[in-house]
């Protein structure tokens, strides 16, 4: 029986309409006939009795139908209760108010003022029935402040990007909360809380909904949350439920990653290892607040264009649509210091190749590089860089070529980069680092298992082209392969 | 009638409109811009445009491929190596040597020299080894690059079209031997600029044997061609000034020079105004680098400061002598100092007699330094982003020619190393004779090692072009096809 009367209630949100337009047309439709009897509107439609009656019966039977289909959805729970209580006794008003419009219709002196009274509540109710499905802000969040200054609303501000510094972003509070307001919280929020379930604090989401927990930070593949986020489209338990808006890939990436380090509250976004598309989604969601996170590409390069003649370097883009670039301060020589250094910020989350060779750059500066953390190439060769320098390295996560060719770093300072794991070419020769440190490095950073298992497939791969070749002999001399598969392996 | 060969006259026809004409064509241009921003949002943003004064940074803004070299160096055998002596093993053709070349091979074909001659199979007189962990087939007579086998990438497929020294050179440099087509240096300057204001971004160093008698290289390989003029190749003396006339004369300090500089370029900036001409921009760009390359050159050419560790490395007995160790030489330091690109011939290949003798004086010339350049290169970390070429316009005939052996376009062998390429790999092969490339899908007419060598600098070289006489030109003509197997 539950069941039934939810099914039916469902039908609320949709024959609401019907008893609103028809008694809305009503309103037009008396407007009309009542000035046709003025001259220059002579030409309106008059509204005859039986019409009227037709009209003002189908809209109050209609009203009353819609007053009891969402009675029947209320009891399915889950709505914020004051706002619901609002819109239930607005509703049955407006339809009573419809029925007594239809009692009293005959009465001249009566139906203006009904009529007057039944459209305005019905626009009230309906106004209260909006705020329980899409928010309590829903007309006046995108309100342009003056307006709302004028209507003496308090317009609640869209949510702005926070922090200035990167390094101030927390993974909940910036990153995933804005997400969740987006796309989760109507359904899942004080307002209404779908399956038991809020997501507008972390702490109720943490808490869960009816069904139990929907995270799992011991065990992030197992929680609810995501799996009913990756449930296709068509599957009834999707979400957001089909219809709605859904995650943009990057909010799904964020989600995911979020979800796989455990789910956390406190953390900061810079203290964190950013995998590959991670802090490309990271970009887009936190917009231009941070100089880590990849910038626009027209932005970039209109600053690089700026920076080139006053710092006397190059910088080139370095791919065909992203915004990365390769900065050479080479050209600059020794006037390439630590203040110009910094002054690259503003493009330092872009700079994908960094070339500081033969420039007066020192161990202080290399602060500057810390914030560019999508580096790959980075050439310090010839510079009065040390040791100590080379600890501003230690978060360049995405560094694979690195030369220090002729400055004074030795074995210590090969310590601080220990955890780049993508490191692939260090150039040390004329420093104080020993062959056997450098070695020592590189084994630290390749893993040999993964090469070992790459081998045995390529040799595999190998072995089953080789069964694919085909010999034609039709008695020459010497058989020749007549499908030459492989080419010739180059050796 | 049209006077004949009048350049300008399309461009003035396209001039002369109507303004019937130009308010339609501007409504037109307007719907499909509107259009056009509708599909693709970004067309009207755009990249900012490079500066427009200043020194030349590329007509190419945004690489279309990844990019992996940033600079050449074209080590360039002139003459024509035999590939079948330094780099093509070919037991079969040793097995026959002497013997009649059998004429499946021959039949039909243009040679140079050898054209209605009896044709003898010729075989190597020179050992080959396997070498290093890739074991790549190299020629005894070059045991320094033997040493670097494992950095280098033999290609044994390259096939050319033109079979006399002086067009063959102006196929491997310009993709064609019609006069006027601009070189690869002049193209990839035009694509990128170069990475220093200080020099040129194209410089050419020559070098030859102790004989005389080489044949000649013109100036012409390193022109630009119908590119302005600006982006032409420089050629340094290899000995005594490397640039005639550069130091100031007596009584010229180089703060007047700077005024006549200044004052020179403002009269030509007026000139430029009202002729529109764009070589007078060309012309403005050189009077600045000449004053630039006035301190330049000479911290170039200053070898004194090269451990003596390094200069016998490459085998320079005396720094600025001329030989191809000392180019080499000069040549690393002109990339150091980001020159885009760097071509040091060496005359001294074409050896038609007395090849067994002639090839091993070349080898020593130029096998040190070669594998010298290389290693130094990547002791410094260089090696990663600098695409070395090392090879001729030509191979050599597996027939011989009395005691040498004649030129050959069906086959010749190069190395490449660093930019990107995979060191180890060997790229290609001919026939059991070397006579001819085989269709493998690793052969590499010019054109494919032109497309290859832009594809490294992350440019498609069919995007690469310059419009001139009504018509888009590009360094592979309408060939070319980018070896990617080559690229790590």
């Amino acid at each position: 029986m539950h069941e039934t009367a939810l099914f039916l209630g469902h039908f609320h949100p949709v024959w609401v309409h019907l008893p609103i337009g028809i008694l809305v047309l009503l309103g037009i439709l008396e407007v009309a006939s009542g000035l046709s009897r003025l001259r220059p509107f002579a030409w309106l439609p008059a509204l005859g009795p039986r019409q009227r009656t037709l009209i003002l019966a189908l809209g109050a039977a209609a009203a009353v139908v819609a007053a009891g289909l969402g009675w029947l959805l209320s009891r399915g729970g889950d709505y914020d209760p004051g706002l619901l209580r609002t819109h239930q006794w607005l509703g049955f008003a407006s339809a009573g108010a419809a029925l007594l419009l239809l009692a009293v219709h005959r009465l001249r002196w009566a139906y203006p003022a009904a009529l007057a009274l039944a459209l305005s509540l019905l626009v009230v109710a309906a106004h209260a029935g909006g705020q329980i499905s899409h928010g309590t802000d829903y007309l006046t969040g995108h309100m342009p402040p003056a307006l709302g200054r004028l209507l003496r609303i308090t317009v609640v501000a869209p949510p702005k990007p926070p922090p200035v510094d990167f390094k101030a972003a927390l993974v909940y509070a910036d990153v995933v909360a804005p997400i969740l307001r987006d796309r989760c919280v109507t359904c899942h929020g004080g307002a209404k809380s779908s399956g038991g379930l809020r997501v507008d604090t972390w702490e109720f989401l943490a808490r869960g909904g009816k069904g139990g927990a929907v995270l799992r930070p011991s065990a992030p593949a197992a929680g609810e949350f995501l799996r009913r986020i990756e449930l296709p489209l068509e599957d009834k338990a999707h979400m957001p439920p089909r219809g709605k808006p859904q995650l943009p890939a990057d909010d799904l990436t964020l989600l995911e990653w979020w979800i796989a380090i455990g789910s956390p509250h406190d953390p900061k976004v810079a203290d964190l290892d950013l995998p590959a598309g991670v802090d490309e989604a990271l970009g887009g969601r936190l917009g231009g607040m941070g100089f880590i996170l990849p910038p626009d590409r027209a932005a970039t390069l209109a600053r690089a264009r700026a920076l080139e003649p006053k710092l006397g370097i190059l910088i080139r883009s370095v791919s065909a649509d992203g915004p990365w670039v390769d900065v050479n301060a080479r050209p600059a020589g020794r006037a390439f210091d630590d203040t110009k250094l910094a002054a690259l910020l503003p493009i330092a989350s872009a700079i994908r190749w960094l070339d500081l060779g033969a420039t007066g750059v020192d161990d202080a500066g290399l602060a500057a590089v810390d914030p560019m953390r999508r580096l790959e190439r980075l050439h310090l060769d010839g510079t009065a860089v040390t040791d100590a320098g080379l600890e501003h390295l230690a978060h360049l996560r995405r560094l694979q070529y690195l030369n220090l060719r002729g400055t004074k770093v030795d074995d210590q300072g090969l310590a601080a980069l220990k955890g780049l794991t993508d490191l692939r070419a260090v150039y040390a020769w004329e420093t104080g680092i020993s062959p056997g440190a450098l070695k020592a490095l590189g084994d630290s950073l390749v893993n040999r298992r993964k090469i070992a298992a790459w081998r045995q497939q390529h040799d595999d791969l190998e072995r089953k082209i080789r069964a694919e070749q085909f010999i034609g002999n039709t008695g020459a001399a010497q058989a020749t392969p007549i499908v030459p598969v492989v080419t010739p392996t180059p050796h | 009638m049209l006077p004949p060969f009048d350049a300008d006259f399309l461009r003035r026809q396209q001039l002369a409109w109507s303004r019937r004409t130009f308010l339609g064509k501007s409504a037109q241009a307007l719907g499909a811009l509107a259009l056009g921003s509708l599909v693709n949002p970004r067309l009207l943003a755009g990249d900012p445009p490079p500066p427009a004064d200043g020194p030349w940074r590329g007509i190419i803004s945004a690489p279309q491929l990844p990019v992996r070299a940033k600079r050449v160096i074209h080590l360039y055998m002139a003459g024509g190596p035999s590939h079948l002596d330094l780099f093509d093993y070919k037991p079969e053709l040793n097995r026959i040597h002497g013997q009649p070349f059998p004429v499946s091979f021959t039949g039909g074909q243009q040679l140079a020299q050898l054209q209605n001659t009896k044709l003898l199979a010729r075989g190597s007189s020179f050992g080959f080894s396997r070498c290093g962990l890739s074991g790549q087939m190299i020629s005894d007579l070059l045991p320094h690059t033997q040493q670097i086998a494992d950095d280098i990438c033999i290609i044994r497929s390259l096939h050319t079209e033109q079979i006399n020294h002086d067009p063959a050179h102006a196929f491997m440099n310009a993709g064609s031997m019609v006069k006027g087509r601009p070189s690869m240096g002049s193209w990839l300057l035009y694509g990128l600029g170069a990475e220093t204001d200080n020099l040129p971004g194209f410089v050419v160093l020559m070098s030859r044997g102790p004989f005389g008698g080489e044949q000649p290289v013109s100036a012409r390989q390193w022109s630009a061609g119908f590119l302005p003029s600006r982006f032409q190749g420089v050629q340094f003396q290899s000995t005594g000034a490397p640039v005639h006339y550069v130091g100031n004369p007596d009584g010229v300090c180089q703060s007047t020079q700077r005024q006549v500089i200044d004052e020179i370029a403002q009269l030509n900036g007026l000139h430029e105004q009202e002729t529109h001409d764009p070589e007078i921009q060309s012309r403005i760009a050189q009077y600045e680098l000449a004053f630039k390359m006035q301190s330049s050159v000479p911290d170039l050419t200053d070898l004194s400061g090269e451990p003596a560790a390094i200069r016998e490395m490459y085998g320079v007995k005396e720094a600025g002598d001329g030989s191809f160790a000392s180019n080499c030489l000069v040549a690393r330091r002109l990339a150091e100092r980001g020159v885009r690109f760097i071509q040091l011939y060496h005359r001294g290949w074409d050896q038609h007699s007395y090849l067994d003798v002639d090839i091993q004086d070349v080898c020593k010339r130029v096998d040190q330094a070669s594998a010298a350049l290389v290693t130094d290169l990547k002791q410094r970390g260089m090696l990663d982003d600098t695409l070395v070429l090392w090879g001729g316009e030509f191979g050599r005939t597996p027939m011989g020619q009395g005691s040498g052996r004649d030129h050959h376009i069906n086959a010749f062998s190069a190395w490449m190393a660093g930019g990107g390429i995979r060191g180890g790999l060997s790229w290609g092969s001919t026939d059991e004779m070397g006579y001819r490339y085989v269709e493998d899908g690793q052969d590499m007419h010019v054109h494919d090692l032109h497309a290859t060598m832009l594809a490294s600098f992350g440019i498609d070289h069919e995007k690469l072009t310059y419009r001139f006489q009504g018509r888009d030109f590009r360094l592979t003509d309408v060939h070319g096809k980018v070896a990617r197997g080559l690229f790590t």
